[in-house]
Formats: structure tokens, C-alpha cells, sequence
């Protein structure tokens, strides 16, 4: 791998790769591990894949969804929200009731959108959390752009009908 | 206040996930807002647990084994050893100039301390001195211009070191600048493609 590309493409997604890493496995410190173990993948790629490389973040999402899913598999772990989400409540300010609430309701569709199907919430994350577009969430996910638009859809007529229940 | 009614149509857009990138980002940056309307306000949680997700950082560094390390490495190994190597060189030098000292006042002296330390010029002043006033001359002299030889060769010494270190760095620096250019261009591609 070029040191350069790395720079360029690789170490600016970490973040990214590592909020994709913990949606599926819902632990900082194995989502931590994996990124680890991705950079390190793509760090030892050949220079001749690097050229034939259309789209880094994609692929590296890939490596990322495939190591978060064998880790969740090998580990059988159930999913749970990260602790520090469930921190950020405690620490608010309790003086200001709004926001607590507020809080509390985010906190709520938080744990909505990690209830969701597999499917759902990793394609949920990468466009509403990641940004991606549709040809890159195929990619990462290996589905096809009609199965990608289907769990979107899905996915938040789910959230919506969960907040506002007469939809 | 942002006219809430082209967000309304968006809203339904989006929940039919039919809405583009942009689109959704017109949504995100209006629930971040403190104006929302009552009616929409109910969707600010969904809104704000995108924004906080978007926000989570990895604290870990996410390399373990970075690269530039291996210059700082290599970096560090020059320096110790030229370090070693002044130290050794240094040593050398002062055994043979006490070697060659012992004889006083002969030409052979003279020659090793020439040989060795590259500096004639200063042997020669003392030998004026010694003819000048030979009752002054000696082991005493000698061994303060010996001194004085050794703090010179030692400058030099570290003079070269310092320039070799120099020329690394410089060497590293236009390496960086090159790399930055490289950056810079891909940068000015992904605007371009962005704008057009």
C-alpha cells in the first residue's frame, strides 16, 4: 500500500469505519479491534491491487461489516447500545427538563434503529449515518440497489411508525 | 425562521426514501435548529440520534504499527551511531596524541599529531613559540595544544554530524512537500468533480 493513498483515502474513514464496526457489534473495544485489524489489512495490500481499487471506503466497509460479523458470530454477542450513549444521559444538565427529555426520546430511537433487522440497520447507517450513496452501500454490502433501497425504505417506515404510531 | 413547508414535502420524501444526499442533509441542518415547528418537533429525536451517532470518535489510535516510525527509527539509529562513532574516534585520538607526545620536541611527534588531527598549522605555531621562548616550551604547552587540537576535531566532528542530520531532514521535508502537492492536487480533483 502506498503511504499516500493511506493518507489520503484510509486513515480519514477510521472514525467511520469504527461507527460501522460498533452498529454491529455494539462493543467500543471490539469495534476498536477490527479497525485496527482493517488498517493493518489494507496497510499490507499489494501495490497492484491498489491501482485496480475503484472505491477504498467501500471496500474497506466491506472488511470492516465482514470482521464485525464474524467477531459478533464467533462471540455470540448479544447487540447493545454503547455505554457511553447511555453516559451522555446521565450527565446532562438536570436542570433543564427539555432537554433531558429530549435525551431520552433520542436514547429511545437510538435503541428503535438497533432493533432493526440486520439488513436495515446497516444500510440505515451508512446512508443516514455515513452518508453513502446507494452504489457504495451496494458495494460494501454486497446487495443490489433495488435490495438497498427496499431496507431503507423499511427501515425508517419502521422508525416513523414507531414514533408516531397512527402512521 | 426557515419556512417550514418545502420541509414538510421533504420529510415525506424522505421517509419514502426518495430523497438524496443533499436533501437529507437540508433536513439534518434544519432539525439541528432551534425553530422547528410543534408539529414537526416530534421527529427532532430521530434527527438529533443521527447527528450523535455522526459524532461518535474512535479513541484508540487506529494504527498500530505507523509507518513514519520506521524513519524516526532510522532516524534515531544514525545518531547513535555517529555518536558512537565521535566517541570512539575521540578516544582514538587522544591515545595517539599521548602516544606521540612522549618524545617531546621531536619531529616524529609532530608528524603523528599532524597525521592524525589534519592541523599543521597549529604545530607550527608552536614550534615558533618554542623558538621564540624555548624556557615556556614543553610538556605544557603541548598538552594545551592538544587540548585545543581535540576541542577542534571534536567541533568538526559534530559539525558533520549536524550537517549529515540536516541534509536528512532536508531530504524529508522536500519528501513531505512532494507528498502535499500529491494531496493537494487529488484535493483540487474531488472539488472539481464536486462542482462540475
Amino acid at each position: 500500500m502506498n503511504w499516500v493513498i493511506f493518507q489520503a483515502y484510509i486513515y480519514p474513514i477510521r472514525h467511520k469505519l469504527y461507527r460501522f464496526a460498533l452498529k454491529i457489534t455494539g462493543d467500543r473495544h471490539d469495534a476498536e479491534d477490527i479497525v485496527q485489524d482493517v488498517m493493518e489489512k489494507v496497510w499490507k495490500n499489494s501495490a497492484e491491487s491498489d491501482h485496480n481499487m475503484i472505491n477504498w471506503e467501500a471496500w474497506c466497509m466491506t472488511l470492516t461489516k465482514n470482521q464485525s460479523l464474524d467477531k459478533t458470530r464467533s462471540l455470540s454477542k448479544r447487540r447493545t447500545l454503547p455505554l457511553a450513549e447511555n453516559e451522555a444521559f446521565e450527565s446532562t444538565s438536570p436542570s433543564l427538563i427539555r432537554e433531558i427529555e429530549m435525551q431520552d426520546l433520542t436514547t429511545r430511537v437510538k435503541q428503535m434503529m438497533q432493533d432493526l433487522p440486520e439488513k436495515q440497520r446497516l444500510v440505515m447507517h451508512l446512508r443516514d449515518v455515513e452518508e453513502l450513496s446507494y452504489e457504495e452501500i451496494t458495494q460494501a454490502l454486497g446487495l443490489s440497489l433495488d435490495q438497498v433501497k427496499v431496507n431503507l425504505f423499511r427501515a425508517r417506515k419502521y422508525i416513523r411508525e414507531k414514533m408516531v404510531p397512527e402512521h | 425562521m426557515i419556512d417550514p413547508q418545502p420541509i414538510r414535502a421533504l420529510l415525506e420524501k424522505y421517509w419514502a426514501a426518495e430523497t438524496t444526499i443533499e436533501e437529507d442533509r437540508q433536513l439534518k441542518n434544519f432539525f439541528a435548529s432551534n425553530d422547528i415547528p410543534e408539529d414537526l418537533q416530534l421527529y427532532s429525536p430521530f434527527f438529533q440520534a443521527l447527528r450523535e451517532e455522526q459524532q461518535v470518535r474512535m479513541v484508540r489510535a487506529a494504527v498500530k504499527y505507523r509507518p513514519y516510525r520506521i524513519f524516526l527509527t532510522a532516524a534515531a539509529s544514525i545518531i547513535l551511531l555517529l555518536a558512537v562513532g565521535i566517541g570512539w574516534k575521540m578516544t582514538f585520538t587522544a591515545k595517539t596524541t599521548a602516544i606521540s607526545l612522549q618524545p617531546v620536541g621531536q619531529v616524529p611527534a609532530q608528524v603523528a599529531i599532524e597525521q592524525d588531527l589534519h592541523s599543521g598549522l597549529m604545530l607550527a605555531q608552536v614550534s615558533t613559540e618554542e623558538k621564540k621562548c624555548p624556557a615556556k616550551t614543553g610538556s605544557k604547552m603541548r598538552k594545551k595544544t592538544t587540548e585545543k587540537l581535540e576541542a577542534q576535531y571534536a567541533m568538526e566532528e559534530i559539525k558533520a554530524a549536524l550537517s549529515l542530520v540536516s541534509s536528512k531532514i532536508k531530504k524529508g521535508r522536500l519528501a513531505a512537500a512532494k507528498g502535499a502537492d500529491h494531496l493537494e492536487n487529488i484535493d483540487r480533483v474531488f472539488k472539481k468533480k464536486a462542482t462540475g
